[in-house]
């Protein structure tokens, strides 16, 4: 039997039977069982007609760390059986056949090694000519050849495309290789791929398998805990606006810190892409790999590409997923007679008369007069809709040697957990590559993408926001609906009664990019590539707000309409000249390039009210008088020139430059133009002699190190920050009509240029045992020059005055760890990434700090701080008595009465009183830790994954409208409030309650009792697949076919507040509800 | 190349082709009225005085109402600088305008100078030594200025109207300065700064202005707006320039009872026969539990209390199921009133409330007439010319002129007259500086703030011609705060914590530093 087999292969450039060491032990097996064996767990294939050698026969081998030539030797010692070594593939004939040279059909079967089953429609073909075939239901092939010398390409998707020698073929089994060979793995980067054993920088790919077959409505959600140092938070589970804030190494600037993301080559977005296109999506981390992307890449950048055609058969894919959705978490609030019982508690602390009778408490406590004393659970009247989203994607990749397409359509519907929350989304991508001479190569994508959305609006302000606020807020006293049948109304008006009035806003987004590139290859090694590209986003977006009677006191109006329209476009075109070469064991690839963008973006808007009726849809319905017309234009140019040389001596030293020059019409003459540098360089210890020893367990090991300068020009929203204008529409009425005027509004500041980010770090890459790589990764990114607005003396008086004055520095370790096994028939394999990150403010132009009011709280930028920081009070538990009140610091916070029950917030400077100055830093809202690891399983057509993913040292902050208030109609306590402290219940967790919104106990007064520990792990998806066994699939035509159930978000543990998820954005809550989903779907190829 | 990388915007003006044309004169100008003062300033300040009280803190009033405004929590001030760098711009700038006349020339600078001069004189009243700059800096580092002694800024804003007076038309647009509004300005300037005798002679030569034929109630409305009282005037139009007075409204017509009168201001209203409601109170004219009848009809024109007939309703902001009722509602008014003056009736708004032309009074005849009134008993001419001014103010409002026997001396005229200018221009923004000039900020802004007595609404109507019902008040108020101002320290703004953090050069008011 088998015992183990250790195999080791360090060198891809080196040819792979010198590199590859075999440790065997085998007793009695047969032959076939060690050939077996070694093509299970390495790349070599055999090659044998099983008529001529005896495979049956019993052999022991013994082999530890040796060649297989050696291991060869021993199989076959004392037979007449010979073997020639071609790379990874072994041919074995007998001494005493005759090899026919001549030959004129040649005939095979072509099989998968892992499944050992013959595949079906592989694509055979004689290379550099027509002639050619596909295998038939048993896999076989039979093809005539000329010559001995001819080339026979064996191709199928999924398999790594086979030269074959004619001389070579017998009447035998052909194995393809399963294309995702890890070893072997191909990384885009930028302007190229590179093998992932050559990177020299810090670049992180996700396992497409784990963005597979998921519920996912958002790529860069989905994104979320696949990459080390790559941070994602969603915050959000609205269709359409679920997509994932994604952070590379830490927030490195005040201003835009989103990564650049390029899809097939372009600068564009990831959002719009149907997710079932995607083949890979990379990261580049460091300086030292997205130094070729210069002024925009300070961020990182992320490369995605879409799936391409293959040659062989075509293949059709059909995917489908259906899914329910539901809230991840809601918050709960006190009923009426528990509202009533804390006004009146709340009025007795301040001397005032109890507002509620015990009778009245006890009929909104019974329900008994539903209308004079209601009872209204406002978010059970919001989210009622099941949530149910389904997608579809139909793919077609096929074509020949010279021309492969891929094409898909796909769709994706989402309805919301409330009403009139939806998205529809449609993608077309036809990809088509063309090689019609050895000299020229053509590749082409164009895709095209329609969303629609809709959400609910209002007639009180608009957007969907206030719509949650107000759920949040109006107290449950407030009946739906009075017994008339008119709607419960408070100042605000009444949110279900917006939900009824089916008033949306509804936008119409239009992507579209088409790519196309040429190169010509004047010599093998000298090629030159022209790519131009046409990138064009529309939105349409279109808001009615009816007008609403609720009851005869309560009115919201007018009716009005707003129609937005934004059009951008860019077009992008690149010139790239690439030389390649090998001078014995010195490799070198320079790469030189150009590239120009010009970038334009429209806004138009119009809008009218009074519309005759709330059922009209357009603009010229409305009244002409009080008619607004808006609209501007924005351009940014940018010219750039790049280059980049690699160079590596025998694979084991790699060296690679890079450098970009770029100039932006952001900027002014004079600071226009910046070079960006980095270099890298990586050892690849383990193809060094004297390594040899320990490859058996230390399979492969490489050091990277890096330096490299990067830009971030996209500063804020200013398009024109050094162009000094006056500010037109600076009106004022004279004599009874409106004057046109206009001042000087904003400072420019001309000297103006990007941010410059440094980035420098190490890398190891080991792989152990072949089944476990492990990478880490230490860096440092220090961004400097930071545009900011620099706070300026208001005698100054324009806004926005920025300068390239801040530093903010990160560092932090990556590490990502897999293991892959299999125990008998179960494949296993696990995975996971942590990344740490330390971000520290480091000058803020001139300031220590700058205090800041977040949207219910107070933050703080502080240097030697983490940006992000919450800034408030620490708090030391609660005053249980007057004495104790007496005995503490004085309270100079608000102008409020401090009772026993009230937090004691604690007096920092120690001098007597509690004001501004005794607040401090009470951590960031940003993760320190943010992690992700997955558990897959297959065993016999069964497959099981689940992928968790988390945050630690991160905080969050729930201000008043969250936690809830007594504030009359417009507000109602949270459920926690029912564990206030009161003179009985002295150990209550919550303080006592207090009227209005100012108390001193409130969350309005920023403090560490209210900030919230939001340190996750989330079960984010856990699939339970089958796949069918294919020889039954084959008898009605089908190629492949998995069924799953996935499911996402369903287990979070997290000390967060209950009621509310963990990565809520901090503030009021009012925002739409992060969801779980449930869904069942199937892969279908044919 | 560098062509392709030359970008401009299309929607704002290049400085360096503007400054050109009268146009461009007229422009920049609006621009500078664009930020001058507005209804929304107007009617908020009250609450930095004992006339209104400021619920929703997030606004900003509330300290200033109460003095626990700070170094860290400041409240709304007027720490800025952007409308006086607007009215700088103008006049650095305006040199190579080509005007058809030198007398348009003339006349914007003055415009532009009063406003500048109004800004400077607002800000520096509430700050004392004020940043002060007539020519704007040209780089953040030069900007960081020490405060001016607020007696160069009083002297360079009396200088700078004096000098504009002549420039003006004597009537102009609505909306800008004319002669008139200038020397209203002055005026303003001399009685606040206590100089009676130069307050009393510009009022007096301010002229071509009347108490209109109309009562107290109809001067504030939509259709009577340009009456022939309003000197000056903030501008509203409909749609694109609106006034909005939602925020003011009570909670039962959709409002945020953002600016509620306080019962001290409810009780300074005479009653109709022109007595104190404490010397009624002795004479048996005047009932508290039903206190709102029989008063200055100035009191129903400027504020809604309880049983009074409103928009179409009964206001019982006593009654807990009124969403006026004060613990009920958010929006609900929390001193049982809220105030009406300017939107009286909201049927006069064509477009709705939220959306009207309205204006505001900047300046009107009645403030001449009371200033003229006030500089003499401070000057101590008591004569008839004094009790004329009085009386006009007041028969307009439809009181009982000045009992001249009652109200005979120095002391109880300065009562009288002070009394009348807190009635007459309550919700008009001028009670804070009246406060704090007459030194009387421990008497009126420091103590208990309480709502109305508690009690019902009766059905029984008090006046057919209202349709106002009677009210029992029989019950104790509630308490809302505890004001504290502090002599010495309370009158002036505290310089903001976050200003101070960006100039090391400016120094904290009294009382103020942490």
């Amino acid at each position: 039997a088998l015992l183990f087999i250790f195999l080791f292969q360090a060198n891809a450039e080196i040819a792979y039977s010198q590199s590859t060491r075999i440790s065997l032990n085998l007793n009695n097996a047969t032959v076939e069982q060690v050939l077996n064996a070694i093509e299970e767990n390495s790349d070599f294939y055999f090659l044998y007609n099983s008529k001529l050698i005896n495979v049956d026969r019993k052999v022991d081998v013994r082999a530890k760390e040796k060649s297989i030539e050696s291991v060869l030797n021993e199989v076959f010692k004392n037979t007449n059986v010979q073997y020639k070594v071609e790379d990874k593939q072994i041919i074995l004939s007998n001494k005493s056949a005759t090899i026919q040279q001549q030959q004129k059909t040649i005939s095979a079967v072509v099989m998968d090694p892992k499944l050992n089953e013959p595949i079906i429609g592989a694509n055979v073909v004689i290379k550099g000519t027509t002639n050619g075939t596909i295998t038939d239901m048993d896999g076989k092939f039979t093809l005539t050849s000329s010559s001995p010398n001819d080339v026979i390409l064996i191709s199928y998707i999924g398999y790594i495309p086979l030269e074959i020698k004619a001389s070579d073929i017998k009447d035998s089994k052909i194995f393809l290789k399963d294309d995702t060979q890890k070893l072997e793995e191909i990384v885009v980067v930028g302007y190229g791929t590179q093998k992932k054993v050559n990177l020299t920088g810090s670049v992180a790919n996700v396992d497409s398998k784990l963005m597979e077959s998921r519920p996912m409505t958002s790529v860069s959600a989905g994104l979320q805990g696949l990459l080390p140092g790559v941070t994602v938070t969603q915050r959000s589970g609205q269709p359409g606006s679920d997509n994932g804030t994604i952070r590379v190494r830490g927030t490195g600037t005040f201003n835009n810190a989103n990564p650049m993301v390029i899809v097939d080559g372009v600068e564009a977005s990831m959002n719009d892409l149907d997710p079932n296109d995607i083949q890979s999506v990379s990261v580049l981390k460091d300086a030292a790999s997205s130094a070729i992307y210069g002024s925009k890449a300070a961020n990182g950048v992320i490369l995605v590409t879409t799936k391409r055609g293959k040659a062989g058969k075509a293949s059709i894919n059909y995917s489908a997923n259906f899914g329910w959705q539901s809230p991840t978490e809601l918050p709960e609030y006190v009923t009426s007679a528990q509202y009533a019982t804390l006004t009146n508690e709340a009025r007795a602390y301040a001397g005032k008369t109890p507002l509620y009778t015990a009778e009245q408490i006890q009929k909104y406590a019974d329900g008994s007069d539903p209308y004079n004393y209601p009872n209204t659970n406002w978010q059970d009247l919001l989210y009622t809709e099941s949530g149910f989203q389904q997608q579809h994607n139909i793919s077609i990749n096929g074509g020949d040697e010279k021309v492969r397409y891929m094409t898909s359509v796909g769709y994706q519907g989402q309805d919301g957990i409330i009403k009139h929350a939806s998205k529809d989304q449609y993608n077309v991508r036809v990809n088509v590559d063309a090689n019609p001479t050895s000299k020229l190569e053509s590749n082409f994508s164009i895709s095209y993408s329609n969303i629609a959305l809709e959400e609910p609006t209002n007639p009180y302000v608009g957007g969907l926001a206030q719509i949650f606020r107000q759920v949040n807020m109006i107290s449950p006293m407030v009946p739906y609906k009075k017994e008339d049948g008119t709607y419960g109304t408070i100042g605000d008006g009444n949110p279900i009664a917006w939900i009824d009035m089916d008033a949306t806003t509804n936008k119409k987004r239009h992507n579209m990019l088409g790519v196309g590139s040429l190169k010509y290859s004047f010599l093998p090694e000298l090629s030159i590539k022209g790519q131009a590209s046409y990138k064009l986003y529309a939105e349409d977006s279109n808001e009615m707000r009816k007008d609403i009677q609720y009851n005869p006191n309560k009115y919201h109006g007018p009716n009005q309409m707003w129609q937005k329209d934004t059009f951008e476009d860019q077009v992008m075109g690149d010139i790239m000249l690439e030389y390649k070469k090998s001078f014995g064991l010195h490799n070198l690839n320079v790469l030189a390039g150009f590239h120009s963008e010009l970038y334009k973006y429209k806004y138009t808007m119009a809008y009218r009210k009074n519309f005759p009726s709330n059922d009209l849809t357009d603009i010229n319905a409305g009244s002409s008088d009080g008619a607004k017309a808006e609209g501007y234009t924005r351009e940014l140019a940018m010219l750039s020139w790049l280059g980049r040389v690699n160079y590596d001596y025998a694979g084991k030293y790699l060296l690679e430059a890079n450098i970009r020059y770029d100039g932006s019409s952001r900027f002014a003459d004079g600071n226009r133009w910046g070079a960006f540098p980095s270099f890298s360089a990586g050892w690849r210890i383990s193809e060094e002699e004297f390594f040899e020893s320990y490859r058996e367990t230390v399979n492969s090991l490489k050091l990277r190190a890096s330096w490299g300068m990067l830009g971030n020009q996209n500063i804020n929203s200013d398009y024109y920050p050094t162009v000094s204008t006056m500010t037109l529409g600076k009106n004022y009425p004279m004599g009874g009509s409106l004057v046109s005027g206009a001042y000087t509004q904003y400072a420019k500041n001309p000297n103006l240029k990007w941010e410059e980010t440094t980035t420098y770090g190490v890398g190891i890459d080991v792989a152990l045992i072949d089944k476990l790589n492990v990478t880490l990764d230490y860096y440092n990114k220090t961004t400097s020059g930071i545009l900011m607005k620099v706070p300026t003396a208001e005698t100054y008086a324009l806004a926005d005055f920025y300068d390239n004055v801040g530093k903010v520095e990160n560092n932090g370790f990556e590490m990502s760890v897999d293991y892959k096994d299999r125990f008998g028939k179960v494949d296993f394999s696990v995975g996971g990434n942590i990344s740490y990150n330390h971000n520290e403010i480091k000058n803020l132009g001139g300031v220590d700090e700058m205090i800041e009011s977040g949207d219910g709280y107070v933050s703080i930028k502080r240097v030697g701080e983490a940006m992000n920081s919450f800034y408030g009070y620490r708090t030391a538990g609660l005053y249980q008595s007057q004495e104790d009140i007496n005995n503490w610091a004085t309270y100079g916070i608000r102008n409020a009465k401090i009772l026993p029950g009230d937090i004691r917030y604690v007096d920092v400077t120690g001098d007597g009183k509690i004001n501004a100055d005794d607040r401090v830093i009470l951590n960031s809202s940003d993760p320190k830790f943010t992690f992700g690891f997955n558990l897959s399983a297959q065993y016999a057509g069964f497959d099981v994954m689940a992928f968790f993913q988390g945050a630690a040292g991160v905080k969050g902050y729930l201000g008043i409208e969250a936690i809830g208030s007594i504030n009359g109609d417009d507000a109602k306590p949270a459920a926690l409030w029912m564990d206030r402290w009161t003179p009985e219940n002295k150990n209550a967790k919550y303080p006592r309650v207090v009227e209005t919104l100012n108390g001193p106990s409130m969350p309005s007064t920023t403090s560490d009792f209210w900030l919230q520990n939001a340190n996750y792990l989330r079960l984010k998806n856990l699939q339970v697949g089958y796949t069918f066994n294919k020889s039954l699939l084959q008898r009605v035509g089908i190629s492949k076919l998995r069924v799953y159930y996935s499911a996402q978000n369903i287990l979070t543990f997290t000390s967060f507040l209950k009621g509310w998820d963990p990565e809520a954005p901090s503030g009021r809550g009012n925002f739409y509800p992060q969801t779980q989903v449930h869904s069942v779907g199937l892969n279908l190829t044919f | 190349c560098s062509d392709f990388l030359d970008r401009y915007p299309g929607d704002a003006l290049s400085p360096s082709s503007f400054w050109k044309t009268e146009a461009d004169a007229k422009l920049a100008l609006t621009g500078c009225y664009s930020q001058f003062t507005s209804g929304w300033d107007i009617m908020y300040w009250n609450c930095a005085s004992d006339n209104a009280y400021n619920f929703h803190i997030h606004e900003g009033y509330q300290v200033l109402g109460n003095s626990s405004m700070s170094q860290s929590d400041p409240g709304t001030g007027m720490f800025s600088f952007l409308d006086i760098r607007a009215c700088n711009e103008y006049l650095e700038n305006e040199g190579t305008i080509t005007f058809a006349s030198e007398a348009t020339r003339a006349r914007y600078s003055a415009e532009v100078r009063c406003i500048r001069a109004f800004l400077y004189f607002q800000k520096s009243f509430n700050y004392g030594d004020f940043p002060f700059f007539t020519s704007n800096f040209k780089t953040p580092e030069e900007a960081k200025v020490a405060r001016t002694p607020q007696s160069e800024i009083y002297a360079f804003v009396e200088k700078e109207l004096k000098e504009s007076i002549p420039s003006l038309p004597e009537t102009a647009e609505a909306g800008r300065f004319n002669k008139g509004a200038a020397q209203a300005l002055l005026m303003r300037f001399y009685l606040y700064t206590g100089d009676h005798a130069k307050a009393l002679a510009t009022a007096k030569s301010i002229e071509g202005y009347s108490m209109p034929a109309l009562s107290f109630e109809e001067s504030f409305l939509m259709a009577n707006q340009y009456n022939s009282e309003m000197i000056l005037t903030t501008e509203s139009v409909e749609n694109n320039y609106s006034f909005d007075f939602t925020p003011f409204l009570p909670n039962s017509s959709s409002g945020w009872s953002s600016v509620v009168p306080t019962q001290s201001l409810v009780d300074a209203y005479e009653t109709a026969d022109g007595l104190t409601i404490q010397e009624a109170q002795a004479a048996g004219t005047y009932d508290p539990t039903n206190p709102y009848v029989n008063r200055d009809p100035r009191l129903r024109a400027t504020i809604i209390y309880p049983g009074q007939n409103f928009n179409g309703g009964i206001f019982d902001s006593v009654d807990p199921k009124s969403p006026d009722f004060t613990a009920s509602a958010n929006n609900a008014t929390k001193t049982g009133y809220n105030f009406k003056k300017f939107y009286s009736n909201l049927e006069q708004f064509p477009q709705n409330f939220w959306n009207t032309a309205k204006n505001f009074p900047v300046f009107r005849y009645a403030e001449v007439l009371l200033t003229i009134a006030e500089c003499k008993v401070e000057l101590n001419q008591i004569d008839n010319e004094l009790y004329d001014a009085v009386d006009q103010v007041r028969t307009r409002a439809g009181m009982p002129k000045v009992d001249r026997v009652k109200y005979a001396t120095q002391a109880k005229l300065r009562e009288l007259v002070r009394r009348e200018r807190r009635v007459e221009f309550a919700y008009e923004g001028l009670r804070r500086y009246d406060v704090i000039r007459w030194g009387i900020g421990e008497i009126a802004m420091k103590g208990e703030l309480r709502t109305c007595p508690r009690g019902e609404v009766l059905d029984e109507v008090a006046d057919p011609a209202t349709g106002d019902h009677k009210v029992n008040l029989n019950k104790a108020s509630d308490l809302i705060e505890v004001r504290k101002f502090q002599n010495g320290k309370s009158e002036l703004l505290p310089i903001p914590q976050s200003s101070l953090d960006k100039n090391e050069n400016l120094t904290q008011n009294p009382g103020y530093k942490l």
